[in-house]
């Protein structure tokens, strides 16, 4: 198990050629978290599948289908989170590398959230998965921003789990030398206070970079739903076939992941980052409009995910974007469409500089 | 408990792995050997010796028969056979959860019928303090095809578990004995792992033995292991792990 100082550098890639990268004053900006290229196959842990180590022809080919999405979205700027560097469970393909070699973004940074040589769970054997922030222009004072463990596991469990992580860095944007992107990917299944001290570290980076009058892109796969969610019990749409939902929160696993409610005011977690501006606004977000939210849901929603208009095929916000830019984001995005790729869907919007 | 009995036989694999101990020279008819990680050793008539490690015969059946020929400008010369049959110990490790070190069943497919035999020719020479013993073997596993994600990627490990995807090896290496004094003897090797497609794969160990009595010996060193493996195949890894044993011999 690898790890890591409270702030360390990040590591950094390059697309092997560059492609070019002018600016023309917007800058598309998209977070997505790819589910280390598994699509939807139901793997075991999240899905209520028994699926655990992808072929190489399997991992390539959700890749490149994720490559031509990234392809015909264009961002300029992409968070990606589970990205696999060097696992079993997706054939050992350098992920940050393929897309980055595949696409118009030429350079990349990478934190690792999980650096295991073997893990001796389920067969998963080498994992090294995390956090990667892509760009056309070049990556510099890329930072990993340690978040804290969980506590409600035990000594050896917490051991070879996840070490979460902030991975901000500067981009540098011509005629612009005080920008950055910052991703996150916070605590799925924490039934502690992990979650709220995630949050709380979360909008600390990107206050810091406002108080020094500098300008932030930011977002990710928060694990948490906005302050208008009405829904905050999804047991029934996760659990699989030998789960009961029996309101046992705190010591019934398949709650974990599926409940939204652990923390007090839990409600409110977010609502500190809406001082910042979202790409999905508020105003829609209160109004229910479910093509402008939901990103996520889980694969056994139904047995083949087929039938699903693209509203419907989603069921919950997790993913989020956020600048201090001060005239926001115009077409903020949810990718809907995006059905097979994931288990989440991306989101994206444009920043237009004056 | 089952979790406790899974580390057990592993240590005990990896033991024997580790701890291997090479020369062409026999146990003397009538002489035993054992050690906590190493197989139990019976010295038999007509220069024969044979082993196998009892406990794990139960999930892992394992036999070794080696036969000293003679000596020839003062090389002693033997051969040695073994048979091995891994696929109980895999089907205990292809499990859901803790403890799984490889994927179910529904994943990647079941833990095929694997027989794995290997033949060896070991030359020992003996001098005043020390002996040296060249080794030289072929391993096959005909018939085996067991897919690659079943192979666990880690040091010492994947290169035995290559053989049951590829279906035959080969390997050769150099052993050095050394009495430095009535209580203390050193043991150092060398040996190359070969396997079709894969880098070759090298292993070191040195130990130090002290005689703790007539019958019993304690052993410590180091494994040092040298290797491309599947998530690193441009960049070599190497690795080590310490070394210990306790063993004992006595006579039938």
């Amino acid at each position: 198990m690898t790890t890591f100082e409270d702030v360390e550098s990040a590591i950094y890639y390059e697309d092997t050629s560059q492609e070019s990268a002018e600016f023309n004053d917007t800058l598309k900006v998209m977070t997505w978290n790819i589910r280390f290229g598994a699509g939807r196959i139901p793997f075991f842990g999240d899905s209520c599948g028994d699926r655990v180590l992808m072929t190489q022809g399997e991992t390539e080919g959700y890749l490149n289908s994720i490559v031509a999405y990234i392809k015909s979205t264009e961002p300029d700027i992409l968070l990606l989170q589970e990205v696999d560097i060097s696992s079993k469970r997706s054939a050992y393909v350098n992920q940050l590398q393929y897309i980055l070699d595949r696409t118009h973004l030429n350079y990349g940074a990478y934190a690792s959230m999980w650096n295991v040589e073997i893990v001796a769970s389920d067969g998963l054997g080498k994992v090294d998965a995390g956090n990667a922030i892509l760009s056309r222009w070049e990556i510099t004072d890329a930072e990993r921003i340690k978040l804290p463990l969980r506590t409600d596991q035990d000594d050896l469990t917490q051991y070879f789990y996840l070490r979460r992580n902030i991975l901000k860095a500067k981009i540098t944007l011509p005629e612009h030398d005080n920008f950055y992107a910052v991703n996150i990917h916070a605590t799925a299944f924490a039934k502690d206070d992990t979650k709220q001290k995630h949050i709380d570290e979360y909008v600390n980076v990107l206050n810091d970079i406002e108080e020094n009058d500098e300008i932030f892109i930011s977002g990710g796969d928060l694990n948490a739903l906005t302050p208008w969610a009405s829904k905050r019990d999804f047991c029934e749409d996760d659990k699989c076939s030998d789960d009961v939902c029996d309101g046992n929160y705190n010591t019934n696993t398949v709650y974990e992941g599926s409940y939204f409610e652990f923390i007090p005011n839990e409600i409110n977690l977010l609502r500190p980052l809406y001082n910042f501006n979202p790409a999905i606004d508020s105003v829609s977000l209160q109004q229910d409009d479910l093509s402008l939210i939901n990103t996520h849901s889980p694969w056994n929603t139904n047995a083949n995910n087929t039938g699903f208009s693209d509203v419907d095929y989603w069921d919950r916000k997790l993913d989020y974007l956020f600048t201090n830019f001060e005239d926001g984001f115009i077409n903020g995005t949810t990718h809907q469409d995006a059905h097979e790729l994931s288990d989440h869907a991306p989101v994206s919007a444009t920043l237009v500089f004056p | 408990m089952k979790i406790i009995l899974q580390i057990s036989f592993i240590l005990l694999v990896v033991g024997g792995i580790l701890l291997a101990n090479d020369t062409a020279y026999p146990l003397e008819n009538g002489q035993r050997q054992m050690g906590v990680f190493q197989p139990r050793i019976y010295g038999m008539n007509n220069n024969l010796e044979i082993s196998t490690h009892p406990l794990l015969f139960f999930v892992k059946p394992n036999v070794k028969l080696k036969k000293f020929y003679k000596e020839i400008n003062g090389f002693g010369l033997a051969s040695r056979y073994s048979f091995d049959y891994p696929t109980l110990l895999l089907k205990i490790l292809q499990k859901k959860g803790i403890g799984g070190l490889l994927s179910n069943p529904n994943d990647v497919g079941k833990i095929p019928h694997l027989i794995v035999l290997q033949g060896e020719l070991l030359a020992t020479k003996i001098f005043t303090k020390h002996s040296v013993t060249a080794k030289l073997g072929m391993s096959t596993c005909l018939g085996c095809a067991l897919d690659s994600r079943h192979l666990i990627d880690y040091d010492l490990a994947y290169p035995r578990m290559a053989l049951y995807h590829h279906g035959i090896g080969a390997n050769m290496g150099l052993d050095l004995d050394y009495i430095y004094s009535e209580k203390i003897s050193l043991k150092a090797d060398g040996d190359l792992l070969f396997l079709p497609e894969e880098n070759v794969f090298i292993e070191h160990k040195f130990l130090i033995h002290y005689t703790l009595s007539s019958n019993y010996t304690l052993s410590g060193g180091y494994k040092y292991s040298y290797g491309y493996y599947p998530f690193n195949k441009r960049e070599s890894l190497w690795n080590l792990f310490p070394l210990f044993d306790l063993s004992w011999r006595w006579n039938k």
